[in-house]
C-alpha cells in the first residue's frame, strides 16, 4: 500500500475526446458505441423528466424513450446536429424529447399532452425549491457525478491508488454527502499506510485534482472543451437551488 | 472501495462537488491535531525533507553522511543528545516552508511545534541559535505550545526545559 507517490500526482491521462464527436461522427463501430455511452448515462435523466415533470406513467414514458431513442436519435440522426454554437447538449435533448412526445401525442389521440411545446420551461426554470423545471438538469448531474465518482474509483483501482480513492471518500465525499462521520485520522493512516501527515495532504490533494480533471473530461464530452466551464457553471447553479 | 449512491441525496449537496476545492477541508480537523503530531513526531525525516523539494532536499545530500538522517524519526532526531545542526535547521526550513505551502502541507499548528521544537532543540542540546526571531517571540510560541492541549507529555517537558533557558 505504501508505494511511492508521487508528490501531487497529475500523470493519470486526459480524457480530451468528446463523446458527442464520436456518436455524431467516427467510423460506425465507434458511433455506435459513443453513442450507447451518452444514452445509457444521461436516460436516466429524460425518464426523470417525463416522469416528474411531464407527469406520465413509467411505462408510458419508457415506450416514448425507446421511440425517442429510435426515431430522433438513431434514425434522425440527432447526435449529428448537436453543435455547442446553438446551444447547450443538454438542452437540445429534452428540447427535442418535447417535441417528439408532442408529435406522437398527436399522432396517436389527436390532441398533444398537457403540457408546453416551447423551450422556455426548460431554459428559464423558475428558479423555486425542488421546481420540476429543474428536474431534468438535477437528474443530469447526479448521473454526471455518478459517471464522474465511478471513473475516479476505476482509475484509483486500476493505478492501486487506493489511498487517493480512499482520501477522497473518507474526508470529502462520505462526510459531504452522508454526512457521515471522518475517518479518523489514525484509522485513515492505518488503512492506507500513510507516512507522514505531509504525504497523507499530498494525497487530499491529488484526490481532488483527479476528481476536477475527471468531472471536466465527462462534461467535456457532451459540451465540447470550450463550453465546460460554462456547463459546470450552470449545473452548479441548478443544483445550488434544487431541493431534493 | 464502495459506490456511492447519488440518487437520495439533496442537489444542494452535490452542487459542492462541482467545485470540489470549496468543499471544507476535512483532513485535519482541529480534534485530530493530536494524532497528527504523533503521526508526524513518527515520521521519518528524510521522507519528509524529500517531499518539499529542490533547495531543502539538495542541502539534506549534501551533508556529511554522519549528518544524514537515514530512517531517523522527527522524534528520534529532537530526542538525540548531540543532534546535528545542520540537520535541525534544515528541519526547520521544512516546517517553514510547509505553512506556506497550501493544503498539501502540514497543518499550520502542526508546523509551528515542528519549527520550534527544531529552533529550542538546536538551543537546548547545542547550544545554537538557528533563528533570527527575538526571544521575547521565542517565549510566546514555547508558551504557546505548552499551552496546547494536543501537545504530546515529551514535548510539553522539552518546551517547559526552553522555557527556563528563555524567561
Amino acid at each position: 500500500m505504501a508505494e511511492e507517490r508521487p508528490d501531487n500526482d497529475c500523470s493519470f491521462p486526459s480524457t480530451q475526446w468528446s463523446l458527442v464527436d464520436k456518436a455524431a461522427a467516427g467510423d460506425s463501430v465507434e458511433r455506435q458505441r459513443a453513442l450507447g455511452d451518452l444514452l445509457k448515462r444521461y436516460l436516466p435523466a429524460l425518464r426523470a423528466h417525463l416522469v416528474v415533470k411531464k407527469r406520465i406513467d413509467r411505462e408510458r414514458a419508457e415506450d416514448l424513450l425507446q421511440g425517442f431513442v429510435t426515431n430522433k436519435v438513431l434514425e434522425q440522426g440527432l447526435i449529428a446536429r448537436a453543435d455547442p454554437d446553438k446551444g447547450r447538449f443538454r438542452a437540445l435533448l429534452v428540447t427535442s424529447l418535447n417535441h417528439y412526445v408532442i408529435d406522437v401525442f398527436r399522432h396517436q389521440s389527436g390532441t398533444p399532452p398537457a403540457f408546453s411545446l416551447g423551450d422556455s420551461d426548460h431554459a428559464q426554470p423558475t428558479g423555486d425549491s425542488g421546481s420540476p423545471s429543474d428536474v431534468f438538469d438535477v437528474a443530469w448531474a447526479r448521473e454526471l457525478l455518478g459517471e464522474v465518482l465511478l471513473r475516479m474509483r476505476t482509475e484509483c483501482e486500476k493505478s492501486r491508488r487506493y489511498d487517493i480513492w480512499g482520501i477522497f471518500e473518507t474526508r470529502i465525499l462520505g462526510p459531504t454527502l452522508d454526512n457521515a462521520a471522518t475517518l479518523p485520522y489514525e484509522q485513515l493512516v492505518r488503512r492506507f499506510g500513510f507516512r507522514s501527515p505531509t504525504q497523507a495532504a499530498n494525497a487530499l490533494v491529488t484526490a481532488k485534482r483527479m476528481f476536477t480533471r475527471i468531472l471536466r473530461g465527462v462534461v467535456g464530452e457532451y459540451a465540447g472543451e470550450a463550453a465546460v466551464d460554462a456547463e459546470i457553471r450552470d449545473l452548479h447553479q441548478i443544483l445550488a437551488r434544487s431541493s431534493r | 472501495m464502495t459506490e456511492p449512491d447519488l440518487h437520495g441525496t439533496d442537489p444542494r449537496l452535490l452542487a459542492r462537488f462541482l467545485d470540489v476545492d470549496e468543499v471544507p477541508r476535512r483532513l485535519w480537523p482541529h480534534e485530530e491535531l493530536g494524532a497528527i503530531l504523533r503521526h508526524q513526531i513518527a515520521s521519518s525525516v528524510q521522507l519528509d525533507l524529500e517531499t518539499l523539494g529542490s533547495p531543502i532536499s539538495i542541502r539534506l545530500h549534501a551533508l556529511p553522511p554522519a549528518q544524514q538522517p537515514g530512517k531517523l524519526t522527527f522524534g528520534e532526531l529532537f530526542q538525540r543528545a548531540d543532534p546535528p545542526l545542520e540537520l535541525l535547521s534544515l528541519v526547520k526550513q521544512f516546517a517553514k516552508a510547509s505553512r506556506i505551502r497550501g493544503e498539501s502541507a502540514l497543518p499550520a499548528e502542526i508546523a509551528t511545534v515542528i519549527y520550534l521544537t527544531s529552533i529550542v532543540v538546536a538551543r537546548l542540546r547545542c547550544g545554537q541559535r538557528i533563528t533570527e526571531q527575538s526571544d521575547e517571540a521565542l517565549l510566546y510560541g514555547i508558551q504557546w505550545v505548552i499551552d496546547q492541549p494536543w501537545v504530546d507529555g515529551g514535548t510539553r517537558a522539552l518546551f517547559r526545559q526552553a522555557l527556563q533557558l528563555y524567561k
